[in-house]
C-alpha cells in the first residue's frame, strides 16, 4: 500500500484568513455556538479526517492594552469545544491546546484522561508552552517565563501526566457487584514526584485512558521545541511552508529521537496548510483576491508586529520590510517568523506584502488553484518526505472546507492516499501510532 | 419551583453502582440518554461534579468535559459543573465557562469548590491537612471577583462584527480589568465575548460554617443546602436556595422502602432522603414551597429512579438560559457606563 496522508481540520472562529469573518457568505454571528462547531465536525468526519485540532490563545488580542478594531477572535476553550463536538462524531479525533505554563499537572491529567474516556479513545493534547508576556499578565506574572526554563517545565509536566495516567493497571477497575469491590487498590500505583516545578504524589481518580495516553501532539520549531518534540511528540503540528524547509525539519527531529529511545516511525509530522480552491486557477486566484481586498492594513500590521515582536505601525506600508532591522534585535524568532523574514529577503517584499502574508494564514502554507493542483501538491510533499499530511486550515467556513471535503478527498482517495473509511475508534488508529505507557 | 438534578454515572447513594445497569465509569452515551431524560420530564438544571453526589470518591471525571459532551444533545436545561479554585486561575474558569456559556446559548452555571479534599491535596503539592476557613475564604472571594469582573471586561454591545466598516470589537467598548490582589493580580481583558447571560450563574454549596457562610450568602446566584431549614441563612439579595434530596422511588412506599433498605445495606449514605412514592414526592416537594426555592434531586439509583420521578414534578417552566431557570435577571456589565 501507498504510503497514507493524515489529515486534521483545525478550525477558527469564521476562517484563518483574517478577513474571512467579512465573507459576504459567512455569518459571523454564530461563530460562537455550539452549531458552528458541530457542522465542521461533521463535515471533516464526513472527509475521515483523522483528527479535529483546537487552538488556545491566553490574552485577547490588543495593542497597549487596546483591542484590535479589526482583529477577529481567537479560539475559544479548547477542551470545551471539543467535548461539545464529541456528541455529534463517531470517531474523529479531538485535540486540544492546554499550556503547560499556566496550568497544573494533575487537573489536566484527570481532564485529557476524562476526554478519553467519554469518547472512546480519541482525545489528543496539543502540549504549549505559551510565550508572549500580555497571557503572563492574566496569571501574576510581569514577563513569560524565559524559553528554556518554559521547556523545562513542560517536560516535568508531561512526565507527571504520564506517570498518572499510567498508575492504574488496565484491570483495576474491578467493579465486581456482587463483593462489591469497585477498584482493586492492589492495582493502583500512586507517583511520588518531587521535581523543580512540582510536587506530585498519589495516583489518577481515573482508571486507565483507553489509548494509554491521549496522542501528544506539539508545535513548536524551535531549538529547544524540536529537542522537546523528539522527546514527547508523537504529531507535530508544523509551520513550513517550503518544501526543502520541511524535509529538513523531520530530520532534525528524527535525528534526535533515538537519544531518548524512541523510533522515528512513531512521528507524524502535519504542517498547517491553508487552501483556496477554485475550478479553475484563475477562479482561485479570484477568491484570493476577493479574500485579500476585505483585510484592512491595520489589522495585518498588528499581526505581523506580534509575529516579530517589532513595532511596524509607524513603518509607511509600501516601504522595504525592515528585515535587517528586526533581525537585529537579537530575539529568538519562531519558524514561521524566520520562515517569512527569509521570504522578505528573497523577494523584496514590502511591509503591506508581508502583513498581508501573515493576515491570510498567519504564515502557515497557502496553496491557492483548484482541487487538482492541491492534490498534487499534498502528495508531492508526503512522497517527498515533507509531511505525513496535513492540518488543514480553511480560509473561511464552513464553504472552504466543504469544498475540500467534497473535491479534494475523493482525488486523494482515487490516488490511493488516503481512507475511504475509518479503520477504528481511536486516534491512535487513524494515526498509526502505538498505544503508550506501561502495559499492566 | 427550580428542580434540578445530580448527574452522575450509577446514581447518587453509595451502593448504587452494584444495583444500578449502568457501568459505574461513566461514557457519553448513557450521560446524554439521562440528560435528554431529564430535559423531557422537565428538570430546569443538571448538576455536574457536586461533592458528595455520586456513588464514590474514586471514577470522578472531570466536569468541564461531561458539561461540554451534553451541550449538543440537549436544548434548553440548564448545564452546571463543579470546578476547584485551588486546582486553577480566574482567567482560566472565566474563559471556559464564557465559552460553554456560548456553545450553549447560554445555559451554564458554574460551582466553585472553595477548598481541596484533604485526599486530594498531595495531589497539588500540598500536605493532607485542610485549609483555614477564613484564608480560603478571602481567596475565593478575589478568584470569584476576577472572574465576575472578565465577563464583564467586554460590553454587551463590544462584539459589533460590522462587515462594511471592519469593526469586528468595538476596542472603547472592552478594557483591561487591572487587578491586583492579595492572592491574584490579572490585568484582562477576557479574549472571549461578554457571555449570553452576561455570567453564568453561580451556584454554591452551603459551607455551614458561619464566616463562609456569610461569604456564600453575599456572593452566590443559587445556593444548595442540605437542610430547608438552612434556607433562611441565605435570605438576602436575590440568591436562590435549593435543598438536596436523595431520592428512592417505588410504585408503593413499601417497595421504596424496601429498596432504601436493601441499599443502606450494602452501603450507608447520609444525604438526606425522601423514601417514598412519586406522588409523595410531589406533594413534598409543594410542601417546600416558600421554605426554599427548589429542590436538587439526587436519583439513588440511575436510570431507575429518575424514570419514576417524571410524575412527580411540577410542569416545566419555559426557560432558555439558566438565569431563567432559576427566574434570576441577567445583569449588567459593571463597566457600562449608565448615561448622565
Amino acid at each position: 500500500m501507498k504510503k497514507q496522508l493524515h489529515l486534521g481540520l483545525f478550525i477558527y472562529p469564521a476562517g484563518h484568513h483574517i478577513a474571512g469573518w467579512r465573507h459576504p457568505a459567512i455569518d459571523p454571528r454564530g461563530i460562537a455556538s455550539v452549531e458552528y462547531y458541530t457542522s465542521a465536525a461533521k463535515a471533516a468526519e464526513r472527509g475521515k479526517f483523522d483528527l479535529f485540532f483546537v487552538g488556545d490563545m491566553l490574552a485577547a488580542r490588543e495593542r497597549d492594552g487596546r483591542l484590535i478594531r479589526e482583529g477577529g477572535l481567537n479560539n475559544i476553550d479548547s477542551i470545551s469545544i471539543c467535548s461539545a463536538i464529541s456528541a455529534v462524531t463517531e470517531c474523529l479525533g479531538l485535540v486540544a491546546t492546554l499550556s503547560t505554563t499556566y496550568n497544573e499537572p494533575f487537573s489536566i491529567a484527570e481532564r485529557f484522561a476524562s476526554l478519553d474516556h467519554l469518547t472512546g479513545g480519541r482525545a489528543g493534547w496539543n502540549i504549549i508552552t505559551t510565550a508572549n508576556d500580555d497571557a503572563a499578565w492574566n496569571f501574576g506574572a510581569k514577563t513569560h517565563m524565559e524559553k528554556a526554563l518554559r521547556y523545562e517545565r513542560a517536560k516535568e509536566f508531561v512526565d507527571i501526566c504520564t506517570a498518572l495516567w499510567d498508575s492504574w493497571d488496565s484491570d483495576a477497575l474491578v467493579a465486581d457487584r456482587a463483593s462489591g469491590m469497585l477498584v482493586d487498590p492492589a492495582r493502583i500505583h500512586p507517583i511520588d514526584h518531587a521535581g523543580r516545578f512540582f510536587r506530585v504524589q498519589g495516583a489518577s481518580e481515573l482508571p486507565r485512558p483507553p489509548q494509554g495516553w491521549p496522542v501528544l501532539v506539539q508545535a513548536g520549531g524551535s531549538p529547544a521545541g524540536i529537542d522537546f518534540a523528539a522527546q514527547v511528540a508523537e504529531t507535530i503540528f508544523a509551520a513550513q511552508v517550503k518544501l526543502d524547509e520541511a524535509v529538513a525539519f523531520r530530520a532534525k527531529v528524527a535525528g534526535r529521537m533515538p537519544i531518548y529511545g524512541r523510533d522515528p516511525a512513531t512521528l507524524r509530522i502535519l504542517p498547517g496548510l491553508s487552501p483556496i480552491l477554485g475550478s479553475t486557477e484563475a477562479e482561485a486566484r479570484r477568491k484570493e483576491a476577493e479574500l485579500d481586498e476585505l483585510i484592512l492594513p491595520a489589522v495585518g500590521v498588528w499581526m505581523l508586529s506580534e509575529q516579530m515582536s517589532y513595532r511596524l505601525y509607524e513603518t509607511p506600508l509600501d516601504a522595504l520590510f525592515p528585515s535587517a532591522e528586526i533581525r537585529a534585535t537579537g530575539q529568538a524568532f519562531t519558524p514561521r517568523a524566520v520562515s517569512l523574514l527569509d521570504r522578505a529577503d528573497r523577494e523584496g517584499l514590502t511591509v503591506r506584502a508581508c502583513a498581508n502574508i501573515v493576515a491570510k494564514s498567519r504564515s502557515h502554507g497557502t496553496y491557492v488553484g483548484t482541487p487538482e493542483g492541491l492534490a498534487d501538491h499534498m502528495q508531492l510533499w508526503l512522497e517527498a518526505g515533507g509531511s505525513d499530511g496535513f492540518n488543514i486550515m480553511p480560509a473561511y467556513f464552513p464553504d472552504e472546507l466543504d469544498v475540500f471535503v467534497d473535491e479534494v478527498v475523493p482525488i486523494l482517495r482515487r490516488r490511493g492516499l488516503f481512507r475511504t473509511a475509518y479503520d477504528g475508534v481511536m486516534l491512535r488508529d487513524h494515526l498509526n501510532l502505538p498505544r503508550q505507557g506501561r502495559i499492566g | 419551583m427550580t428542580i434540578t438534578l445530580s448527574l452522575t454515572p450509577t446514581g447518587s447513594h453509595p451502593a448504587s453502582w452494584r444495583l444500578s445497569p449502568l457501568p459505574p465509569l461513566a461514557n457519553a452515551r448513557d450521560l446524554r440518554d439521562i440528560a435528554k431524560t431529564a430535559e423531557r420530564i422537565g428538570i430546569d438544571a443538571i448538576l455536574l461534579g457536586v461533592p458528595g453526589a455520586t456513588a464514590s470518591d474514586l471514577l470522578q471525571f472531570d466536569p468541564l468535559p461531561m458539561l461540554g459532551a451534553l451541550i449538543a444533545a440537549t436544548q434548553s436545561i440548564g448545564l452546571c459543573a463543579s470546578w476547584s479554585i485551588d486546582f486553577s486561575e480566574p482567567y482560566h474558569v472565566a474563559r471556559v465557562f464564557a465559552t460553554l456559556d456560548h456553545l450553549s446559548h447560554g445555559r451554564t452555571g458554574w460551582m466553585p469548590l472553595l477548598s481541596t479534599m484533604p485526599r486530594l491535596r498531595p495531589r497539588i503539592g500540598r500536605d493532607g491537612s485542610p485549609d483555614d476557613p477564613t484564608s480560603y475564604c478571602a481567596k475565593a472571594a478575589e478568584f470569584v471577583d476576577i472572574t465576575r469582573k472578565l465577563w464583564d471586561s467586554w460590553q454587551d454591545a463590544a462584539w459589533a462584527m460590522d462587515k462594511p466598516s471592519g469593526m469586528f470589537v468595538n476596542p472603547d467598548k472592552v478594557a483591561p480589568i487591572d487587578y491586583h490582589g492579595t492572592y491574584f493580580a490579572v490585568r484582562g481583558p477576557l479574549n472571549v465575548p461578554r457571555p449570553p447571560q452576561g455570567r453564568p450563574v453561580l451556584l454554591m454549596s452551603d459551607p455551614t460554617e458561619p464566616t463562609l457562610r456569610t461569604f456564600v450568602a453575599e456572593t452566590a446566584d443559587v445556593v444548595l443546602v442540605r437542610d430547608a431549614t438552612d434556607a433562611s441563612a441565605f435570605k438576602v439579595r436575590e440568591v436562590r436556595v435549593i435543598v438536596d434530596l436523595l431520592v428512592v422511588l417505588g410504585e408503593t412506599e413499601a417497595t421504596a422502602q424496601a429498596r432504601a433498605e436493601a441499599l443502606d445495606a450494602m452501603a450507608p449514605s447520609d444525604l438526606p432522603r425522601f423514601v417514598g412514592t412519586p406522588a409523595q414526592l410531589a406533594d413534598r416537594i409543594a410542601a417546600l414551597k416558600g421554605v426554599c426555592g427548589g429542590v436538587n434531586l439526587l436519583p439513588a439509583v440511575l436510570p431507575f429512579d429518575l424514570d419514576l420521578l417524571a410524575g412527580a414534578l411540577p410542569p416545566a417552566r419555559k426557560a432558555t438560559t439558566m438565569r431563567e431557570h432559576f427566574g434570576l435577571r441577567r445583569p449588567a456589565s459593571q463597566y457600562e457606563r449608565v448615561p448622565a
